[in-house]
């Protein structure tokens, strides 16, 4: 293989991974518009990926919550599940949740059957009332769950919760200076290897960018009532790539 | 020559509609008798429908079938009967009698009411989506300078832009505190919350000399 020909599968590797990622971001959306650089200058040069990742600790837990009755008729289970609602509700905004921070996520009326036995028997109806919560005091997190689950009693329903970092300017900020650091290690490092002095970047794409994935853990589930749920945040991590392509000081 | 960045934007206004999945199921012995009561239920949740707020015009029927139903226990097929449902799609505009309006709809269809949930929303996003894309404009921008700045460049102008990404967000939550009113009756309560879209964009940018 010539030189020549090295160097252009270099840019053709580069053009590539612009391509895949610009795909990467625009997965599941319309299909867009992909510049591929094809001047004299990008065939010249290093190409390599750098990664960031910065961790920080979650500020919000969004909990997904709600009564589900059942009631021998329509009326009765709507009507309960009104007033457990109502109270489940109340629970959350007595023990610090913010009102403009509840939200109802689905409001359903459906028959329950019975399929044991031989056949099918009409149990009674089910009315669910979920709502979504955001907990922003992530140290009250297992008391509001606590004085939810005693307000709704039986009734009450807990989908899950899901931690996340409201405010994570500055976390992303990190994360892309450190994927530019990572970048320009490994160009120095290819560049030194190959007898050359590294130039300017020419080219520089922020491939992924991902929302903060939360990475919960869980402490042993609490036996005794008097104590309070626990609940543990974790860590969430932003991570950043970066492709940049530099050119060789002459 | 340049920097590729991709940019987000979320913006969020108190939802001005909600749609809610309401209809009747009725199970007869005969596919008429069954036919004859989902119509009598239908209407009255179409009735409480209107009173409660909901135009003419925002209600539109999703579902309409007639199906046998069976048991199958006991190892055998066994014709219970015939299944009529009936189901609309309803947006209700002033979305502080959500509440009232799921009891008025439970009362009028009784046992044969079918709420299959709802989802509030805003019915023009135009001003929305524009505030999301200049707040996705705003993070490519921030982005794009931060990279020029770590590789010593200036930023210049951008030379492609592309939207990709453009609908409905996360919904911020936000409660209307509008059904608070209490009758004997609890109403249900509603949290309309917050409704979000966003934007998002694929932005190159050139190097100013």
């Amino acid at each position: 293989m010539t030189w020549t020909t090295h160097r252009r599968n270099i840019a053709l590797i580069g053009g590539l991974a612009v391509l895949l990622a610009a795909c990467g971001t625009a997965a599941g959306s319309t299909p867009q518009e992909i510049t591929v650089n094809t001047s004299e200058e990008a065939t010249s040069g290093i190409s390599v990926s750098g990664m960031g990742e910065v961790t920080g600790t979650p500020d919000t837990v969004e909990v997904g919550l709600g009564v589900s009755v059942l009631g021998e008729t329509v009326d009765e289970a709507a009507t309960t599940a009104a007033e457990k609602a109502r109270a489940l509700i109340e629970s959350l905004t007595t023990n610090g949740v913010a009102e403009e921070d509840i939200t109802t996520t689905d409001y359903s009326i459906y028959p329950e059957y019975d399929y044991s036995g031989n056949e099918q028997r009409l149990i009674g109806y089910r009315v669910s009332n979920t709502v979504k919560a955001k907990i922003r005091d992530l140290d009250s997190t297992g008391a509001v769950l606590d004085a939810a689950t005693v307000a709704g009693g039986d009734d009450v329903v807990v989908n899950g919760l899901s931690f996340s970092i409201e405010d994570n300017d500055e976390l992303v900020a990190a994360a892309r200076e450190a994927a530019w650091n990572d970048a320009m290690t490994k160009a120095n490092q290819l560049a030194e290897l190959s007898g050359q002095t590294l130039g300017e970047a020419t080219t520089i794409t922020e491939t992924v960018s991902m929302p903060p994935i939360p990475i919960p853990y869980a402490e042993e589930a609490a036996v005794d009532r008097a104590v309070e749920t626990p609940i543990e945040p974790g860590t969430s991590a932003v991570t950043i790539t970066l492709q940049v392509q530099f050119g060789l000081a002459s | 020559m340049g920097i590729t960045v991709s940019g987000a934007g979320e913006a969020n206004a108190e939802p001005d509609m909600v749609e809610i999945d309401v209809g009747v199921a009725v199970l007869a012995d005969t596919v008429e008798a069954a036919t004859q009561i989902a119509t009598q239920r239908a209407k009255a949740v179409t009735s409480a429908l209107t009173a409660g707020g909901v135009l003419p015009e925002d209600m539109a029927t999703t579902e309409y079938s007639i199906r046998p139903e069976y048991d199958y226990s006991d190892n055998k097929q066994r014709l219970l009967g015939y299944r009529v449902s009936n189901t609309v799609r309803a947006k209700l505009r002033d979305v502080a009698s959500t509440g009232p309006l799921l009891d008025s709809i439970a009362s009028a269809g009784g046992d044969e009411t079918r709420v299959n949930g709802l989802s509030f929303g805003v019915a023009d996003e135009t001003s929305l989506l524009a505030r999301a894309r200049e707040a996705a404009w705003n993070d490519a921008k921030a982005k794009a300078e931060q990279l020029a700045a770590l590789s010593g460049h200036t930023l210049g102008k951008a030379t492609t832009i592309t939207e990709t990404i453009q609908g409905p967000g996360v919904p911020l939550p936000r409660m209307i505190a509008a059904d608070m009113a209490m009758s004997e009756r609890a109403s249900t309560p509603i949290q309309p919350g917050t409704s979000s879209v966003s934007v998002a964009l694929q932005v190159e940018f050139g190097f100013r000399e």
